[in-house]
């Protein structure tokens, strides 16, 4: 590789080493674009769903570039949507599903025809476009949001994709490919779990949906969920959907 | 050293400099971090979950390819099915001792160096993830974070089978095979002893 690209590949480590200094950002009306770009990490169906395709553009390298813009192309659709009316209650679930499918295609070491390449990338880039869609306010804020959501992702996909091909294409060893195959495996694994959790709250998802929170929190109590329920909160709380 | 070389080794060690810098331990015990710890800890501070783990990995090891990484991957898929029954309220008899018997078994195949076919091998170790992931699904709700709950739980799950694997592949050498069957004697022992409500 070019040892600029070399360099880019490790600037990630560089950057959270410099934690502290980093808390409060002195670039004012900044706020939004860093609270879309950041909530690509802190939803986890968002999270778990981009690195399960990272790991497939890393994988296939014949179809990654096109997969990439046919993500592209979705998370753009997807934003529009939203802002055109598209209401979809609960994008999470088939972020969580796109992510258990990405997740068994790693560790089954099937590879992907293109044809459904593009459809999942597509389709993934769509979900994540609406549930990334910003609230209603200001525009400017708006579109700082949307364009911090879709920059981060493709930067998270860019470091997945690229640092795996790396590693892959300059380490000859068999064993990397069967280490991705079982992250694969855990990437399933782990979203089958939230896809399962997100199906058998249902009641509690809509209570805090439509606001009434004191009806979510005895719903979540009865539940023994009251800590679901505070992530939740958390989640809504965020400038994205 | 040569200049490509050390184009190479240059960065990676800097990188590896910048993630060991101190990170800030500001925010602790709750949310993902809590959800995390809490569920990394589930498996490894339960000695039932550990030893069964870690037998995966041995046996994985002792019979070699593909086994090595087929059970590694098998195991998880189906435990987080379990888990997904123990969160949707299907009734599963006999958990703990389902627990219990998978050291007892899978120790014994180890220790007696059974070696069978793939699939019966998979069968097997999914029959028991069904039950590990039960006991890992049921307390799920009560984490600090149910997704951050589950990715401790899995990869602990799966480092502990690294752990067995990097254990077993002592047996390329014939006092290895020993070590690894003298360990999965020890394992099913321990699960004799869980059985029997000794430990």
């Amino acid at each position: 590789l070019n040892p600029i690209i070399r360099w880019l590949l490790f600037a990630p480590f560089w950057l959270f080493s410099a934690s502290a200094a980093w808390a409060h950002s002195s670039a004012t009306g900044m706020a939004a674009f860093y609270e879309g770009a950041l909530s690509v990490y802190t939803v986890p169906c968002t999270l778990i769903a981009l690195v399960g395709f990272g790991l497939i553009l890393a994988l296939q390298k014949l179809t990654a570039e096109r997969a990439w813009q046919a993500f592209a192309a979705g998370g753009l659709v997807g934003l529009g949507a939203v802002q055109l009316g598209l209401d979809i209650a609960d994008p999470e679930l088939p972020l969580m599903a796109l992510g258990l499918l990405a997740g068994l295609f790693i560790a089954s070491g099937v590879a992907l025809p293109l044809t459904s390449a593009l459809a999942g990338g597509a389709v993934l880039g769509f979900f994540f476009g609406v549930i990334s869609a910003p609230h209603p306010g200001p525009v400017a804020a708006m579109v700082l949001t949307a364009l911090g959501a879709l920059i981060s992702a493709n930067v998270l996909l860019f470091y997945v994709a690229a640092v795996i091909s790396f590693v892959i294409g300059k380490f000859q060893y068999a064993w990397l490919k069967i280490g991705l195959r079982v992250a694969g495996s855990w990437i399933a694994a782990i979203s089958l779990i939230v896809l399962a959790l997100d199906l058998s709250t249902p009641a509690i998802d809509e209570a805090i949906e439509s606001d009434t929170g004191s009806i979510a929190e005895d719903a979540a109590a009865s539940a023994g969920q009251a800590r679901w329920l505070r992530s939740n909160d958390r989640r809504l709380a965020s400038p994205t959907r | 050293m040569h200049l490509s070389r050390l184009m190479f080794a240059l960065p990676v060690a800097l990188a590896i400099c910048a993630v060991a810098i101190d990170p800030a331990w500001a925010h602790t015990g709750e949310g993902l971090t809590g959800g995390f710890l809490s569920g990394f800890e589930h498996p490894i501070t339960g000695w039932d979950h550990v030893v069964a783990m870690v037998a995966v990995g041995l046996w994985g090891a002792f019979l070699g390819r593909p086994a090595i990484w087929i059970l590694p991957i098998v195991f998880p898929l189906v435990m987080a099915l379990g888990a997904t029954m123990g969160l949707a309220g299907i009734p599963l008899p006999q958990v703990e001792t389902g627990i219990a018997l998978s050291a007892v078994v899978l120790g014994l195949v180890v220790a007696l160096a059974f070696r069978a076919p793939i699939w019966v091998a998979a069968v097997l170790a999914g029959v028991f993830a069904v039950f590990h992931g039960y006991a890992h699904g049921t307390e799920l709700p009560e984490s600090a974070d149910p997704f951050a709950f589950a990715a401790g739980f899995v990869i602990a799950t799966g480092l502990l089978h690294v752990a067995g694997i990097a254990f077993g592949l002592l047996t390329k050498w014939p006092a290895g095979s020993v070590a690894v069957r003298t360990g999965g004697a020890a394992i099913a022992l321990a699960g004799v002893a869980f059985l029997t409500g000794i430990v």
